[in-house]
């Protein structure tokens, strides 16, 4: 819980443009969904293969891997639960997804989680308003900022309070959680509403220019991406 | 004679629904004055506050009565722009006033918002952050903050505008000794500058030196209190120091403990033995590894080295209390804790009588409501009723005023069973006369303290005298 209070907020200052910034993780998503054919799967190991090492270039430029690493453990629930069932089906003596096919869709959704974070690490939250209020979302812009920056905290709150009600009730009653969190929410939120309302929403400053190496970056991803996703139907 | 940058006269409030909790208050603070509002836990300091910068009205609807005059001009005359260039909060949790994460893009984005003007905001910043000393912090994000450096953050963000008033809602809480010497550097900047501040706080023993008037808020009003009152000890030394130990029982056993988070060692080779029915106070600063013990005592996380025995059942109790309770009513808590239990009856009427004997008559009430102390009260009693018998309590002082730092040991000290308590400033272990203490420094025991006992004992009748002036 705690490391996923680190996925949504950024590390780096970049001097990267923000047109780059968004649009990397947003075609890398748009790849995963619609490039990736499962009957194919030497080609959709091939491309999973790919996305991976971009996705991990990227963050080692923007650093954070550790705690991203440690935020799979949500991914890895996921793939436990997939194999449970394989393994269940089997028993049942249903048949069951290939395995192949099974990891290929695993990494998939990993891969996209990662899409994600590195488009919440490398996209300042204030830059996420700017966007939002270009696309006339005004209001939305505000609470979409406020609740991405108090997020963390909120986060870290609910750790301790998992931590709490697992010892108080021995591990059983673990959906009582939602009550005093849904209390401490409230109240923090309240608080925050009062922090606004003596200071404020700054606005941003977005710097939108687009310098040389965005150009580089944008095309080398590109044709990366459209190289993997034809060459395969060729 | 001296200007009056804040005026309160006959100043009543309430809250849609509620009764009037501020009742015909007067106050006054003069230009360059440092004023302290102290009360017990639930007399309406934040209250007050709402009502002096209008989020009482605004946010909270509420209704008000009566004059606030703020730099000579009445509140309700003020843009809230204008508002925020002579009046400024720091609210008790410092993390609600950041609007994005990054500490310097936070500070920047203001200080434009204020200026209107690249040049003049980056000055103030400069200005700001150099006598604050907050420029290291600019990179960070502010949830990786220390409650201290949080704390300095925050106030710089306060005084960007150059408000005539700070107000500061209960800025000591949370924060460990070396917090609290940092605010009281701020705070006599903020002095040297002419600024006047206005603290509402009930842990005011650090700060009666740095103070020119207090005031006390009960019953909806406040009184002038002489600061003679405060200058009298609040503890002495006792020449013998009781011990709670009852038998040679064991309760917990530490052996050689190691636990390492994120590839850094958090605990060191940690050694505590805890007889069955002893109290313990385990003191070091924020970070130094405390909530980690306890939870590592409470069986939550596991140690990378070493043993740790515990010869009883254990519970935590966090410091936001609040997220100890589940139940909207302190009767659905008594029923969820006894459904554990192997005989519901007998732990229902059990648990019925014990919250009864520690004065919880109302068990219809939510437990939400109750104030910090009554909340800390409330779960120990359910812990009891489940038959946990070691306790284990993370910062419960946090909250509380004196007296109720005072009635929860004598609470404490009542219960049969092990009691561990952290706690990170110094001027709560003469509350807790007879506790082993152990000092926790960067994961590791001091062993200086290893079998120390406080021998301080808190002077109540000092303290009441101050909340009856």
């Amino acid at each position: 819980m705690r490391n996923l209070a680190y996925i949504f907020t950024y590390k780096v200052n970049s001097n990267i443009s923000i047109a780059t910034r968004l649009y990397i993780p947003l075609i890398l998503m748009i790849f995963l969904i619609f490039a990736i054919d499962i009957n194919y799967i030497q080609v959709a190991v091939i491309q999973v293969t790919a996305i991976f090492i971009i996705e991990f270039v990227i963050f080692m430029y923007i650093g954070g891997l550790k705690r991203i690493a440690s935020a799979l453990i949500l991914i890895f629930i996921f793939i436990a639960m997939g194999l449970a069932i394989r393994f269940i089906s089997i028993i049942l003596g249903y048949e069951p997804t290939r395995l192949e096919e099974m990891a290929i869709s695993t990494l998939r959704v990993i891969e996209f989680f990662f899409a994600i974070t590195i488009a919440m690490q490398w996209i300042r939250i204030s830059e996420y308003r700017w966007l939002f209020k270009k696309l006339r979302l005004e209001s939305i812009a505000i609470l979409f900022a406020v609740t991405l920056t108090q997020l963390s905290s909120i986060l870290i709150a609910y750790s301790e309070a998992l931590t709490t009600i697992r010892l108080k009730y021995g591990g059983r009653g673990l959906q009582k959680i939602v009550k005093p969190l849904v209390i401490y929410s409230i109240s923090y939120g309240r608080d925050v509403a009062e922090a606004i309302y003596m200071y404020g929403v700054p606005e941003p400053k977005v710097n939108i220019s687009i310098g040389k190496t965005d150009i580089l970056l944008i095309a080398a991803i590109s044709s990366t991406l459209i190289f993997l996703g034809i060459a395969p139907k060729l | 004679m001296r200007k009056k940058v804040l005026k309160v006269k006959d100043l009543w409030f309430r809250y849609p629904n509620s009764n009037w909790i501020l009742k015909s208050l007067n106050l006054e603070l003069y230009e360059g004055e440092t004023l302290l509002v102290i009360g017990r836990s639930g007399c309406g300091k934040t209250t007050l506050i709402r009502a002096l910068t209008g989020t009482g009205m605004h946010i909270y609807g509420g209704e008000a009565r009566g004059e606030v005059e703020v730099d000579g001009k009445r509140l309700e005359e003020y843009s809230l722009e204008e508002l925020r260039k002579v009046i400024q909060v720091v609210n008790q949790d410092p993390r609600t006033h950041f609007v994005y994460p990054n500490i310097y893009e936070d500070l920047y984005t203001y200080a434009i918002q204020i200026y209107r003007d690249e040049k003049k905001a980056v000055e103030a910043l400069e200005l700001v952050s150099n006598s604050l000393k907050i420029k290291n912090l600019f990179n960070r994000l502010y949830f990786e903050l220390s409650g201290g450096e949080l704390r300095r953050t925050v106030i710089a963000k306060a005084i960007l505008s150059k408000p005539k008033i700070i107000i500061f809602d209960e800025p000591l809480m949370w924060l460990d000794d070396i917090g609290v010497e940092y605010y009281l550097n701020v705070i006599e900047s903020l002095r040297s500058y002419g600024i006047s501040i206005l603290i509402f706080e009930h842990r005011f023993m650090p700060l009666v030196n740095h103070i020119d008037r207090a005031l006390i808020l009960a019953n909806g009003f406040t009184r002038e209190m002489s600061l003679d009152v405060f200058r009298k000890p609040f503890y002495s030394m006792q020449n013998e120091v009781k011990s709670y130990i009852s038998s040679d029982e064991r309760g917990i056993s530490i052996n050689n403990l190691w636990f390492k988070y994120d590839g850094d060692w958090v605990l060191r080779n940690i050694y505590i033995d805890i007889s069955r029915d002893d109290a313990v106070a385990i003191y070091g600063s924020n970070g130094s590894g405390k909530s980690t013990l306890l939870k590592i005592i409470a069986g939550y996380l596991k140690p990378v080295k070493g043993t740790v025995k515990r010869f009883g059942k254990a519970i935590y109790i966090p410091q936001l209390i609040s997220l100890f309770f589940t139940e909207e009513s302190i009767e659905l808590e008594l029923r969820s804790i006894c459904r554990n239990s192997d005989d519901f009856k007998k732990c229902y009427s059990k648990g019925y009588s014990i919250l009864r004997s520690y004065g919880f008559d109302d068990l219809s009430q939510t437990p939400f409501n109750l104030s910090w102390g009554q909340q800390e009260r409330l779960a120990i009693a359910l812990a009891l009723i489940a038959n946990y018998n070691i306790f284990l309590l993370d910062e419960p002082f946090s909250g509380l005023t004196y007296l109720d730092r005072a009635a929860l040991v004598d609470y404490l000290k009542s219960l049969p069973g092990a009691k561990i308590v952290t706690i990170s400033s110094r001027d709560s272990i003469p509350f807790l006369s007879g506790f082993k203490l152990y000092s926790l420094h960067n994961g590791s025991i001091i062993r200086d303290f290893t079998d120390y006992r406080v021998s301080q004992r808190i002077d109540l009748n000092n303290l009441n005298l101050i909340y009856s002036e």
